[in-house]
């Protein structure tokens, strides 16, 4: 048998920077919880797996700024600690509660024994840090980790190009402190691309990123071998087309594999479903139901009526699904195999990280399956990064990519609509501030080039992609809002006393102690370049 | 905490358990995650508009600023003072949405506003935004390509402009149309570039080697360049993109991914569950079990044990053995549960 094509796994690992030290119980730190239960320990396990039995696999992972800031958060660090005991206690009392259940009592053990898990992965195999976990696997040169833009800000409305650089290179900064090396490749926020932004990547460092399908497509002149074959920018930056038809198997919500009815119900947890008093401990500390992570049911139908979920039922249906993908995947390479007189394709499949196990639990049995076929049971298609694949095919196409995101209709509209367009005029406003800040002190004392640093703090957290888009979809708006507001204002705030001063230096700690990512940040990023 | 045996065997003496499973199906909706957005149809805007100014279907101006908050937010901080709705300038910009709709918005400054209000309240004169098409021009005002008028109002400062056709170049200029058929431009934007909507006409190739940065250099050949024509690839690309480009709003974190979401019907619904709590007490330093698991004590010899109750009969024998061993109590619970 011979090689037809590779495959390019690869997952986009986010989260924003949700860190509230001001309050006891924050009901959106549990994102960042909920995804290490789920979804990243989960895949570090995986990765130890398949590394102690050697099966050579390779995938390649954006693990964002904010989230890597996360993992080395030591107030964090501390938090999930509980939050795991919490869960350990809750899933014992479970596994009592549903003795008589046997349906249920199965399940109880499985999360309790997974809890476990996470906590002695989480605590004492990766020392609190999961950062490290995965410059493991990239040093032993299975995974490729990408970085992003400092906060996941979305470039294509960014417009000031100073602001732009900053956010490219305190990624890469924070990319360098926690694991190492420099960034070879980026992930763009929502794979956000706009005219001019290769030379910005290129000015970094960068040597590719990510595009969907039609940026690469419309790009001019025409690719050649569309999506198959990365191109190269004029700045000399590879670009990567996401492939529709490999993503689709797996997102579409008519087609995609995590709607299969023997895996777990996302829906149902015993957050909601269980009587007050006993639960009360477990969900929010002001009394809300919230989520706890215990899910007995499976997907079961179109209706309401769910049935118990039976881990070893979806774990097979996992090794079903990802037996499918992968003979759909080695058609794809034999088509394209010919499509492309000879030329072995490259098929890239991005997903959110988070879809693995958050939102489709059984999501890292699926890769774990998928990498061992790839590996024992075939030859016609190679897992890759894309370093490997570029210096295995060093000659690219220049095409100049076209605007475009992975969002919703392939552009802008989701960050870009009634709930979220008014904070463009703001966030425009602070980046040109924060410009001017940088041209007008290059040479400030201690005290005010703090200010000047949390300024630049503030502005970055202002740009995340992600309260446009929450505000968009409508759930949770309040806090998206609140955190767009919050940071303007900090930011307001110091640019007034930087140029009336005085600088106020208890709240100045205050915001410091807040907003306290990127520690090494440097305002003068933003300064003008002669 | 200890870690328990998770080996321990369910209980099996109760048949009743898989009647009580499908009464327990509780019929709920639960809290709601963020949802995804509704995919329409029209994936993407087709649809050429004509080379005359399109109807400009413009979306009326939001109430401007964020909406108000509603939560509660333990400790508040003190009240916004360096919130700025607006900064004091006469400024327009101009976005992309995508190729066909382009975003503006605009600040005035109060003497800006109160000239303008004073010179519009003749009813002769509008307010516009005046849209031109300035592709690969350097535009000085006057030497478009074309241009539309969109009439607006002093109170909106934000218009989404449906402009003629992707991959061209817009700026918008806002200002009076005068009663002599005048325009007088107040302000002007940037100017943006609408993405390509298809693939490109151009098929010239230029091949480069990448540095060597990964450390290989190319030999030269060519010979994978023999392919076929980017024709054979284009078709089938154009079959597979524009039938699904981004189909489903795959944005980061809030997204939901391929899970299909069950609407829950509004019927009234009733969900009954029971639950048994065991407790009692002991010696603190006790062994105590409970259908034969062990369970721990509360550090003063309590201890209470819930569960989830079936229909059928449960014994449920507790047992408590003191810590030299030498003496135990029993004591058997038996309860029996039916749903009528």
């Amino acid at each position: 048998m011979a090689q037809y094509g590779y495959l390019m796994l690869v997952l986009h690992a986010h989260l924003p920077y949700v860190r509230h030290p001001e309050h006891s119980d924050f009901l959106e730190e549990d994102w960042f919880y909920e995804a290490i239960t789920e979804t990243y320990i989960p895949i570090i396990d995986m990765c130890d797996r398949l590394i102690a039995e050697g099966v050579d696999f390779r995938f390649t992972m954006s693990l964002t700024p904010t989230l890597l800031s996360m993992f080395g958060d030591p107030l964090l660090q501390e938090r999930y600690l509980n939050h795991i005991g919490s869960l350990i206690e809750l899933a014992e009392k479970e596994v009592e509660r549903t003795r008589w259940q046997p349906e249920f009592n199965g399940t109880a053990q499985m999360y309790r024994e997974r809890f476990y898990r996470c906590r002695s992965v989480f605590a004492e195999k990766y020392h609190r840090n999961l950062a490290l976990a995965f410059r493991k696997f990239q040093d032993l040169g299975k995974l490729e980790i990408i970085t992003c833009g400092a906060t996941h800000g979305y470039f294509p409305l960014m417009l000031n190009r100073n602001a732009m650089r900053a956010q490219l290179a305190v990624g890469v900064q924070t990319y360098q402190k926690y694991l190492g090396i420099p960034p070879r490749g980026i992930w763009l926020a929502e794979c956000g691309y706009t005219q001019g932004l290769d030379a910005l990547l290129a000015e970094q460092g960068i040597k590719f990123f990510y595009m969907d399908s039609h940026g690469i497509f419309h790009g001019s002149p025409r690719p050649k071998y569309g999506i198959y074959a990365p191109v190269l920018t004029r700045a000399g930056v590879a670009a990567f087309g996401r492939d529709v038809e490999s993503s689709k198997q797996v997102w579409s919500s008519l087609e995609g594999y995590p709607g299969d009815y023997w895996y777990r119900e996302f829906y149902r947890d015993i957050g909601y479903d269980l009587e007050y008093e006993y639960i009360r401990p477990y969900i929010h500390g002001q009394g809300f139901r919230i989520p706890t992570g215990i899910k007995y049911f499976r997907i079961t139908g179109p209706t309401n009526h769910k049935e118990p979920y039976d881990y070893w039922r979806a774990r097979d249906r996992a090794a079903e699904h990802a037996g499918n993908f992968m003979f759909n995947r080695q058609q794809q390479a034999k088509f394209l195999h010919g499509l492309l007189g000879g030329r072995k394709s490259v098929v890239v499949a991005p997903y959110d990280a988070e879809l693995y196990g958050h939102w489709w639990y059984e999501g890292p049995e699926f890769l774990e399956f998928l990498f061992r076929k790839l590996h024992y049971d075939q030859q016609e298609i190679k897992p890759v990064t894309a370093p490997e694949y570029l210096r295995e095919n060093p000659r690219l196409q220049v095409v100049t990519p076209s605007e475009s995101s992975w969002g919703y209709k392939g552009y802008h509209e989701q960050w870009l609509a009634g709930p979220n367009d008014w904070i463009y005029r703001h966030l425009h406003k602070a980046a040109e501030r924060m410009v001017e800040l940088a041209n007008r002190n290059p040479q400030p004392d201690a005290l005010r080039r703090r200010a000047l640093n949390q300024a630049a703090r503030e502005v970055l957290l202002a740009q995340s992609s992600d309260w446009a888009f929450i505000m968009k979809t409508g759930t949770m708006v309040e806090y998206a809002v609140k955190r767009t507001r919050d940071h303007l204002e900090r930011f307001n705030r110091l640019y007034w006393d930087l140029q009336h001063g005085p600088l106020d230096l208890d709240w100045l700690s205050d915001i410091e102690y807040k907003d306290n990512l990127f520690p090494e940040v440097d305002y003068r990023l933003y300064a003008d370049r002669p | 905490m200890e870690r328990k045996s998770s080996k321990k065997k369910s209980p099996d003496t109760h048949g009743a358990n898989k009647a009580a499973a499908k009464k327990n199906a509780v019929k709920r909706e639960p809290r709601k995650r963020a949802a995804k957005p509704e995919p329409s149809g029209d994936s993407l805007r087709r649809e050429r508009k004509p080379a005359q100014a399109p109807p400009p279907e413009p979306q009326p101006a939001p109430p401007s600023g964020p909406p108000s908050e509603q939560r509660e937010w333990g400790t508040p901080e003190p009240a916004p003072s360096h919130w700025q709705d607006r900064y004091g300038e006469d400024r327009l910009v101009l976005m992309i949405r995508d190729p066909y709709w382009c975003f503006a918005y605009w600040e005035l400054t109060p003497e800006t506003q109160s000239d303008l209000q004073a010179r519009l309240s003749g009813g002769q004169a509008r307010l516009i935004l005046r849209v031109y098409d300035v592709t690969d021009v350097e535009f000085d005002g006057t030497n478009a390509h074309r241009f539309m008028d969109v009439e607006i109002s002093l109170e909106a400062d934000n218009w989404y402009l449906n402009v003629w056709s992707a991959d061209r170049s817009y700026c918008v200029e806002l200002g009076l149309l005068r009663p002599d058929g005048k325009f007088e431009m107040i302000l002007r934007s940037n100017l943006v570039t609408t993405p390509r909507d298809s693939v490109s006409s151009v098929i010239d190739e230029e091949w480069m080697v990448l540095d060597d940065t990964f450390e290989r250099l190319y030999k030269a050949g060519g010979a994978e360049d023999r392919g076929r024509s980017s024709e054979a690839i284009t078709k089938y690309m154009l079959k597979r993109v524009r039938a699904d480009v981004s189909s489903g709003g795959l944005g980061s974190m809030g997204s939901e991914g391929g899970r299909p979401r069950v609407q829950a019907k509004e019927d009234f619904w009733l969900v009954v569950n029971t639950e048994l709590i065991v407790y009692g007490a002991t010696e603190p330093d006790a062994k105590v079990t409970i259908q034969g698991n062990a369970i721990r004590l509360n550090p003063d010899g309590t201890f209470s044990v819930r569960y989830a109750l079936p229909d059928g009969r449960q014994e449920i024998p507790v047992r408590a053995e003191n810590a030299s061993g030498t003496q135990e109590r029993r004591v058997t619970p038996i309860v029996e549960k039916r749903t009528e």
